[in-house]
């Protein structure tokens, strides 16, 4: 689905990483949680070296993402019109129920709508960063600030057979009129029900993919092989390679072995690591089209940014 | 031999050579119609395609979208193998 995002832009990014780097074999047990999960499968392939860790809680790391955003976009925290957290299902329980207040209070957020999108695993940044944009249709929105969150409190949580799951919280600002490096285009998410109840098979996952590349692109001028980068979830790097490659995506679209290797699996926030690590080291180009990306079990989001 | 069953025998000496289908023995493999019948989840399939085509077409082939619906029986694995040895063919040609 398209919308008129002319106006909107996306940036400044930020990330709050957990602040202790460990490697896998620092989780007690983690060849044989490995070979559970991924039986017969090196995890040496899997391209990640390291991972984050809270030591502290999330809200910390909330805050100080909150801070460098704001720093950044140059505006005071009294300007936010609504923050919206994204994070996965299985976060939800440790949040608790004054989670946003205790943020709004904490970063002097005092003209700020909190809102919550989740239900939707890794892709639930994406569906907040279309609601972030919707907002604007009220014309007293200026700023809005979508932020990404995911922690795995226990060690043996962490070891998939996708992925290896890390901590850290993203954001972006989304401002009217701003200078941020990317507007938005569109969003589409679609869901593989068979993969919500645990039977998804390489038809379902492709079918999902495509079924939200044909809605994202429609419409949008653009085309798939016209996308300067895409930037995926950070799953096993032969998972990534082959999810990308069996919906059209060419590998060297791909921008994620770095930011995987670093920081391994960070769910919602995936897409923005990736983002901002082409950014500092490369940099978003104006005119140019780039593509996020994030899949979990039994879904599918991209969502189609163009360089300001 | 009938091309089908070259391509056949050749997956199953390709197995042989993956850590986690080398149990497989020749027999299982010419017997077997898909590749649940033979243990080969999803994932070990993905690793089985990569790692084929970073041994047999030097990493230089990149799958294609329309092999996805092919990769559940092993007549349409072997059509996939077949394909990318032509591929990487054509490649070297140019």
């Amino acid at each position: 689905m398209s919308a008129p995002y002319d106006s909107i832009s996306l940036g400044p990014f930020a990330c709050a990483f957990g602040d202790l780097e460990r490697k896998p074999a620092d989780i007690a047990d983690f060849d044989a949680l490995w070979q559970a999960q991924s039986a017969d499968v090196e995890f040496a392939t899997m391209g990640c070296g390291s991972f984050r860790t809270m030591s502290g809680p999330v809200e910390t790391y909330v805050l100080d993402c909150v801070r460098r955003l704001l720093d950044e976009h140059g505006a005071p925290a009294g300007a936010i019109d609504h923050v919206i957290f994204a994070t996965s299902d299985a976060c939800l329980e440790f949040l608790g129920r004054d989670f946003a207040v205790r943020i709004l209070e904490a970063a002097d957020l005092t003209n700020c709508v909190p809102t919550v999108l989740s239900f939707q695993q890794c892709c639930s940044s994406l569906a907040a960063l279309r609601y972030a944009c919707d907002l604007f249709a009220d014309e007293d929105v200026s700023d809005v600030v979508v932020l990404t969150l995911d922690v795995t409190p226990r060690d043996d949580d962490r070891v998939r057979s996708f992925a290896l799951f890390s901590d850290a919280v993203t954001g972006c600002v989304v401002s009217r009129g701003g200078s941020g490096p990317l507007r938005l285009v569109s969003t589409a998410v679609n869901v593989d029900h068979e993969g919500l109840l645990g039977r998804d098979s390489f038809l379902s996952r492709q079918q999902a993919a495509q079924g939200a590349f044909t809605k994202v692109f429609r419409d949008s001028g653009e085309e798939l092989a016209g996308v300067t980068k895409v930037f995926p979830t950070n799953l096993y790097r032969p998972v990534t390679l082959f999810n990308a490659t069996i919906t059209g995506v060419h590998r060297d679209q791909l921008h994620f072995a770095e930011p995987l290797a670093s920081y391994g699996h960070c769910g919602n926030g995936d897409w923005v690591i990736n983002l901002v690590d082409y950014h500092t080291t490369v940099g978003i180009r104006s005119g140019e089209t780039y593509l996020a990306q994030a899949s979990a079990p039994g879904f599918f989001a991209c969502g189609l940014l163009v360089g300001t | 031999m009938p091309e089908t069953d070259e391509y056949l025998s050749k997956f199953s000496d390709f197995l042989r050579t993956q850590q986690m289908t080398s149990h497989l023995t020749h027999e299982e493999v010419v017997q077997a119609h898909t590749r649940e019948e033979l243990g080969i989840s999803s994932l070990n399939m993905i690793m089985l395609l990569m790692n084929y085509i970073k041994e047999h077409a030097n990493d230089s082939v990149s799958l294609k979208p329309e092999w996805v619906s092919r990769l559940n029986d092993l007549e349409g694995i072997v059509s996939v193998l077949r394909e990318i040895d032509q591929l990487s063919l054509e490649q070297a040609s140019t």
